[in-house]
């Protein structure tokens, strides 16, 4: 079945994906070459109105940035089970902001489902979905960045799969660190 | 656009990519490639379709306050059906005091009374526009006005295909104030031109202002629009007008929301496709007539009364004027956890619908599903158990099944469904039962690969008031993604 279906795909769809891989493979080896790319700036608001500026929250600590909106299953639960790791680390310094990638329509339900669900996070609303472009988020949800106190992303996670908060507090306690030793 | 065209289009894009650590970072270049290939094992009677290909590529390319996009959306679906090529790109300045675009956009004015265009990937909608757009955002305002044409590109049935591409002109603007952090005055306005209208002063107009309040617990929002069009053949103005409030009253642990909607000749677009998309209180997603003649509600809750312990309540309801048409649903979700262990999540679904389907001009659900998920280090075991009891006029039948879920965390995620039915109905297909396996595989970071195999229900979808019918489908399906 396998061959009839490479068959029936022409030569030159296979050529652009083939090219399409090449990008990739070529981008991740740079990846682990290279110093950490900077986090794009960005201003927006929050459900109180106020705007807030991704600068403003730099050299204060870790942030935990996550791309979610209601309709996407994965991304709450994946701020539900960060709930336990922020309470954890907010001490320490950590922040988290939760950008909502919902629409201007849903703006009310927003609110009530972030205050009946008790997240402490700061909830910035895209609902241009502008930011999240910045961030090359795709269409993938939830996506979510890891950034240190100089706004450098160490990590990226598309997706949520149960137990992913492991990697993100691995994480966070690697930057925790860093900054005790600064 | 030919195929080396888009070689050497990737080969100056990679390029530039590589440049980006001479330029000192102030480069930000993102992308996303999508392909999709579907095989029907078993014959589609209906379309005679034997495999369908997508992709999508997009590419943005920030220079400091400049903006490059490109994209190809690339359709080929077996013969004799027709493929379908649809280019995106556009340039934009954006600064904090001001913004101009030329190209592709998508804009949305207040809630979608007056105008509203936008992507849903998910369910393969785009109202997508070509044309200008600028912004001005000083002294407490933000202003914004465009001007351009709109494709609607829906899939239905299997197959991608315009609901309109017509020559219609839209021009729009919107002015919003911030007097206060606490209050939010808006007004928009937006006219529409048609190759039709007799002369160029018979154009449909639709405007209105909103208000918006928000104090601690308490946040309003109301907006009102009303449209004048040209009465076709007899002349003078046609008015439509409509109303839209939400409200929420908000408290740590929990919330409570309420909308409330009357839309009487609002629709402002054409027969099947709108400008404007007005807000249904329906979570499913359905809508009577888009804005045409209908009027709902809705409330809805959050609670959670102990951590472990979370409910989520809906009760919405539209009807026509005359409630010849109506809808009403009524959703219910427990989620219990102990700790990391074990989740619970129990959903029910109550709708009754009267003269919303085709063919089905009654219909009443009860809906039940339970899901349960333990996870042990990186591993996660799931069971999924649905029930459903439906009335669909004269005849009532049952829905149910089961499906199984294991997770490796991070590398993939396999699932095997089984559904049935105890009785053919064509309301889906001619099936009575459905065997389906997925899996999802986490190559890296930034490459992921899902597999389908087997039969999936076909029936009535529906988005954000739009709604279509998913053809069932037998085959295998695959999605590759890849971004950076």
């Amino acid at each position: 079945m396998f061959i009839e279906l490479v068959k029936r795909m022409k030569m030159r769809y296979l050529f652009f994906i083939f090219l399409l891989f090449f990008l990739i493979f070529a981008q991740e080896k740079n990846d682990s070459l290279k110093s950490y790319k900077k986090a794009p700036s960005f201003s927006l608001y929050n459900l109180n109105k106020e705007k807030v500026y991704l600068d403003s929250l730099l050299n204060k600590g870790p942030i935990f940035i996550s791309f979610w909106a209601l309709w996407c299953k994965l991304c709450i639960q994946e701020l539900d089970a960060f709930k336990k790791v922020y309470e954890k680390y907010e001490t320490l310094g950590l922040k988290v902001l939760a950008i909502s990638e919902d629409g201007p329509r849903a703006i009310n339900n927003v609110k009530t489902f972030v205050k009946g669900k008790k997240w402490r996070y700061e909830i910035l609303l895209d609902t241009d979905g502008k930011v999240r472009e910045l961030f090359g988020v795709g269409s993938i949800m939830p996506t979510s960045f890891i950034l240190d106190k100089k706004g450098n992303i160490r990590l990226i996670s598309r997706g949520y799969r149960k137990g992913d908060e492991k990697k993100f507090i691995k994480v966070i306690e690697e930057l925790i660190n860093e900054d005790k030793k600064d | 656009m030919k195929i080396r065209r888009i070689k050497f289009l990737l080969l100056i894009f990679y390029f530039l990519y590589s440049q980006e650590e001479t330029i000192e970072k102030k480069i930000n270049i993102s992308a996303e490639g999508k392909g999709e290939y579907w095989f029907w094992t078993k014959e589609d009677t209906l379309l005679k379709l034997s495999d369908h290909l997508e992709s999508k590529f997009r590419l943005l390319f920030n220079y400091e306050n400049i903006y490059l996009r490109t994209g190809i959306f690339f359709y080929q679906p077996s013969l004799p059906r027709k493929p379908f090529k649809e280019y995106y790109y556009n340039f934009e300045y954006a600064s904090n005091k001001f913004d101009f675009l030329v190209g592709n956009f998508y804009q949305v004015f207040g809630r979608g009374l007056t105008f509203r265009s936008y992507l849903n990937e998910d369910f393969r909608y785009d109202k997508l526009l070509f044309g200008v757009k600028g912004g001005i955002h000083i002294l407490k305002s933000d202003i914004t006005v465009f001007a351009g044409k709109m494709k609607n590109i829906i899939f239905q049935e299997n197959r991608y295909q315009y609901e309109n591409d017509t020559t219609d002109q839209l021009r729009g603007g919107e002015i919003i104030f911030y007097p206060f952090p606490s209050i939010e005055i808006g007004g928009r306005y937006v006219r529409l031109n048609k190759e039709k209208d007799i002369t160029p002063q018979a154009f449909t107009e639709i405007f209105g202002p909103s208000i918006s309040l928000s104090y601690k617990f308490f946040d309003l929002y109301y907006e009102f629009a009303q449209k004048l069009s040209t009465r076709e053949l007899i002349g003078g103005r046609k008015k439509g007008k409509g109303h839209y409030l939400a409200t929420a009253f908000t408290f740590i642990g929990f919330g409570i929301s309420l909308e409330g909607m009357k839309y009487d000749s609002i629709d402002f677009g054409g027969e099947g496709y709108r400008y404007n998309d007005v807000p249904t209180p329906i979570k499913e997603g359905i809508a009577i007539n888009r804005g045409r003649d209908e009027k709902g509600f809705n409330v809805s809750l959050n609670f959670t009364p102990w951590d472990f312990f979370n409910y989520e309540g809906s009760y919405g309801y539209l009807q026509t004027e005359k409630k010849d048409k109506f809808v009403k649903e009524i959703i219910s979700k427990i989620d219990f956890k102990i700790a990391e262990i074990f989740e619970n999540i129990f959903n029910f679904t109550y709708s009754k619908k009267k003269e919303i389907e085709i063919k089905v001009p009654r219909s009443e659900d009860f809906k039940f599903n339970n899901e349960a998920k333990f996870t042990f280090d990186n591993h996660t075991f799931g069971l999924e158990i649905p029930f459903g009891i439906i009335y669909d006029d004269t005849q009532k039948y049952k829905d149910y099944g089961f499906a199984l879920e294991y997770q490796y965390n991070p590398y993939f995620i396999f699932n095997f469904s089984y559904k049935k039915t105890d009785k053919k109905v064509f309301r889906y297909d001619y099936e009575d039962k459905w065997l389906l396996f997925e899996g999802a595989f986490f190559i890296t970071q930034n490459i992921s690969f899902n597999i389908r195999m087997g039969e999936e229900r076909g029936g009535l979808i529906c988005s954000g008031g739009i709604c279509r019918y998913e053809a069932p489908f037998s085959g295998i399906k695959t999605l590759l993604q890849i971004r950076f």
